[in-house]
């Protein structure tokens, strides 16, 4: 994944009269031309051009992207501005000339495994029940650092409700690095990406089936490790794909009032194309039907923020996209946001004055526990 | 290269004072972002690694207050100020040749008030056009503008410089649209007139500050009419036998006082264009893909050549889209009550019969509308092949708009390939917007057609009486035609700079003002 080979997509984008501005959640947080799809790509031919140095505030630039993949819905050339962007970004790496703030986190990365720099696994042996923490069952979860740092939003639910519903089968992978490696992708640490995706697929090799209740770490353990060489034979599954199948036999113990809105993470439905999948189940189990934050829904849902690299690096500028995605939901009328991301659930979460969040896992413990 | 001149620090920290630091910056990143535009010209430039404008600062004021303050301070310290929307301009009208402050005014980008009673909305001047206007059909309201620019142009880029969009037929251009202004004056004082209707209103300077591209004042809101959204439309597409019995039909339409909301006429290539499918992706394919399809055999190897190359050609690529058969489309959409639209169709059905038309049904029609924004996905591709290619968007009246549209097309066959359509009727006349592509050997030789493509282009427009532009403003790639054109006229204009603007710091070298100034 060299920048040299990007040159197709850096000359679209450069050319283009920026027709997917409006829907970029940098631009629209920031403001700024220079945050756009077209002028962060511009900068990455510039750099493949050698026409800038790989260093400096051009090169920090590169950073000011979620990966959210919106402005792919817009774009009738189809480029892949976040991979793009990514390979720049490991030019930048190579030549020392990333940012502090992104030193600090791949510092972070290679001491814990994870971008919190945290002892994940310790808290997640410690903070769930013993008993579901068996590695070598048929049917795994993979945590994700963001539900591991929160157990009690996605995992203790979830587990819940395989248990009410008489799923003995699935095990929590514990023995395991609780991050897909996402944020060393996105920083540009190809190798370091590549060598934790094999560490995590030794140790899933025995899974038959992975189930992530982040569909960010569904993509890289079901897409992006093949695409670096790094093969997990298991079927991965998003926790709402496997609850599907769980759950296609049995009603609901009771139905949930409220009116609820759908965010669509952006990994769930613009990366993995599954965002029908979260909204049937919630069907199954609200008393009154889903709202749509239309027309910003689906492939043209707004990134809450907490994409890319950008949470960690420009926490300001993702509170932004935040509260601009949060003003969508909340203009609805609807009461509650319902998702299926543990990282859209905390940076909307996060909005102060904005709907309560609940997270699809949570809402199904309810309806079936 | 960028040019290196560093940012007076006494002129940062005033600004940082007014809008705070972070909404201030004199990085090499944003003065490279804010040194062009879409100006054609600016891209063969940048293709060469050029950054010929770079501002000193960029500044995101937050309020009009901020506008003022900002426009104080610039002043203060001897600078000019551009006003900045979100750059989609295709004529240097956001460029700051003269370096200083850029005010990119996108914060400034709320629904500030919307009065259902009154069908007006209060908008701030950095709303983007797509966002604004999904925001008003959530509430069940359109704004009715929809260039082609609508995902990256603002509603003070329009104001600035007399958008018009594809509906224009119908809702008028946005300075039919506009009903009151706020603004920033070259002292940095805030400027506003009582809000009236159109019939009442008082005389104020608002029609001046609209078209004026930032050289007389600083757009920061307006007052829009809006009208409720429209479910309903009726697509129509005829096939006219050359374009003279198209621009008839449409005269014919408007003189019948029909208000269709789109009312475009295509010449017989762009006929193959417009019904092209946007997604083809290869270089030059989507540009010349209906010529190469239709061409014979020996022909089509020519294709082969690259688009670079092919265009070096085209006195024969002209040649042999004189030679297309297939006719002209004319595509007419209509909203409106369910009569309304039924009465609108069948009236164009008869006045299009009447000059040999053949019905096509609602199929191109509704292929135009579902892709009316893509054309411009064309772009990237012609530059990537070395080409470049661009658009001149003028306008007569009726009686002269055939001879027109063919002197442009002598004019320019030498050198471009050209197409155009005809996109904006009134009842005395319409646009005519033409599209050109050309190539040379290498960038600087390019400079130099695309130069002699606009003379020749301009030339023969001022020789049928057009006028230099209708929809994308002047800025600086038509700055010496508006001269020409105003002739001694232009000494009345640069008086009115004068009053607005006696030191020339706002938007400066734009419009020609300072080459009419005596």
């Amino acid at each position: 994944m060299k920048l040299k080979h990007f040159a197709r997509d850096l000359g679209r984008c450069t050319y283009c009269p920026k027709l997917c501005r409006f829907c970029c959640p940098a631009s629209e947080a920031e403001h700024a031309e220079t945050v756009t799809p077209w002028f962060k790509m511009s900068l990455a031919e510039m750099l493949r051009l050698g026409r800038i140095e790989p260093a400096g505030e051009p090169a920090e630039t590169l950073y000011h992207c979620f990966a959210c993949l919106h402005c792919r819905t817009h774009c009738r050339h189809g480029v892949d501005v976040p991979t793009a962007l990514a390979a720049a970004r490991a030019l930048v790496l190579r030549a020392g000339g990333e940012p502090d703030s992104v030193r600090e986190l791949l510092a972070r990365m290679r001491a814990s495994g994870n971008p919190w720099g945290e002892d994940l696994g310790s808290r997640l042996r410690d903070g769930l029940d013993a008993r579901f923490q068996v590695p070598e069952a048929q049917a795994v979860v993979f945590a994700g650092c963001r539900s591991a740092r929160e157990p009690s939003v996605q995992l203790e639910p979830l587990f819940d409700l395989l248990e009410a519903v008489d799923v003995d089968y699935v095990g929590l992978a514990v023995e395991v690095e609780v991050c897909c490696g996402m944020p060393l992708w996105q920083a540009g640490d190809l190798e370091g990406f590549t060598a934790h995706a094999r560490k995590v697929a030794a140790v899933l090799s025995r899974a038959r089936t992975v189930i992530c209740p982040c569909p960010t770490c569904a993509y890289a353990l079901g897409t992006l490790y093949g695409l670096h060489d790094v093969r997990i034979s298991a079927r991965v599954l998003t926790a709402d794909a496997f609850l599907a199948g769980a759950l296609a036999d049995r009603n609901p113990a009771r139905t949930l009032p409220g009116q609820y809105v759908f965010h669509d993470p952006c990994f769930q439905t613009r990366y993995l194309e599954q965002g029908d999948g979260p909204r049937q189940l919630l069907a199954a189990v609200l008393e009154s039907p889903l709202v749509e934050p239309e027309p910003w829904s689906g492939d043209d849902a707004s990134c809450c923020g907490g994409g890319g690299l950008v949470p960690y690096v420009l926490p300001e500028v993702a509170a932004q996209a935040a509260r601009i995605r949060m003003g969508q939901l909340a203009a609805t009328g609807a009461e509650k946001v319902a998702s299926c991301c543990p990282g859209c659930a905390q940076q909307l979460g996060a909005v102060a004055g904005g709907l309560p969040v609940e997270d699809l896992i949570e809402i199904l413990r309810r309806a079936y526990a | 290269m960028l040019p290196s001149t560093p940012a007076d620090p006494d002129l940062v920290r005033a600004l940082e004072a007014i809008c705070g630091a972070d909404h201030v910056s004199a990085g090499d990143a944003d003065r490279m972002a804010y040194a062009r535009d879409m100006w054609p010209r600016s891209l063969i430039r940048q293709r060469a690694g050029a950054f010929d404008h770079p501002p000193e600062v960029v500044v995101w004021p937050g309020s009009a207050e901020e506008v003022a303050a900002v426009v104080k301070a610039a002043v203060g310290a001897g600078r000019c100020t551009v006003p900045f929307g979100a750059g989609s301009g295709v004529c240097g009208g956001t460029l700051p040749v003269r370096g200083g402050v850029v005010l990119d005014l996108k914060r400034l980008n709320r629904i500030l008030d919307l009065v259902e009673s009154d069908c007006v909305a209060h908008v701030e001047a950095g709303a983007i056009g797509e966002i604004l206007e999904r925001e008003l059909n959530r509430r069940g309201w359109t704004l009715g503008h929809f260039p082609s620019s609508i995902y990256c142009s603002t509603l003070g880029g329009w104001l600035a410089g007399r958008s018009a969009g594809q509906c224009s037929s119908r809702f008028g251009k946005i300075e039919d649209m506009l009903r009151k202004l706020t603004w920033v004056d070259a002292d940095g004082r805030l400027c506003e007139t009582p809000f009236a209707p159109p019939g009442f209103a008082p005389w104020s300077a608002d029609p001046l500050i609209v078209g004026s591209e930032g050289t007389l004042g600083i757009i920061c809101s307006a007052w829009m009419v809006i009208r409720p959204l429209s479910a309903k439309r009726r697509y129509t597409a005829w096939i006219l036998p050359d374009v003279e019995a198209g621009i008839d039909c449409m005269r014919s339409v408007m003189r019948a006082g029909l208000r269709p909301s789109v009312l475009r006429l295509y010449d017989e290539f762009d006929t193959l264009v417009a019904g092209s499918d946007p997604a083809v992706d290869e270089p030059g394919s989507s540009l010349l893909g209906g010529l190469a399809e239709k061409a014979s055999a020996p022909a089509k190897a020519l294709f082969h050549l690259g688009l670079a190359r092919v265009l070096q050609m085209p006195r024969l690529l002209n040649r042999a889209a004189d030679l297309l058969p297939g006719g002209c489309l004319l595509v007419a959409v209509f909203e409106g009550e369910d009569w309304e639209r039924d009465l609108s169709a069948d009236l164009l059905a008869e006045i299009c019969a009447g000059r040999d038309g053949k019905d096509q049904g609602e199929g191109p029609a509704r292929h135009w509308w579902h892709h009316r924004y893509s054309i411009s996905y064309k772009q990237s591709p012609v530059f990537m092949d070395g080409a470049f290619v661009d658009t001149m968007e003028v306008a007569a009246t009726w009686d002269r708009l055939p001879a027109m549209y063919r002197k442009v097309r002598q004019a320019l066959a030498p050198l471009a390939f050209v197409m155009a359509h005809f996109s904006h009727a009134y009842s005395e006349g319409g646009s005519i917007y033409f599209t050109f592509a050309g190539a040379a050997s290498d960038d600087a030789a390019a400079l130099g057609v695309y130069d002699r493509i606009w003379d020749a282009a301009q030339a023969a427009v001022s020789a049928e009486r057009g006028v230099v532009s209708h929809h994308h403003g002047v800025g600086l790639s038509k700055a010496r035609y508006l001269v020409r054109q105003l002739g001694e006229a232009g000494s009345l204009v640069c008086a009115v700079k004068r009053a607005f603007d006696p030191h020339g710091r706002l938007n400066p070298g734009k419009l020609g003002l300072e080459e009419m100034d005596p």
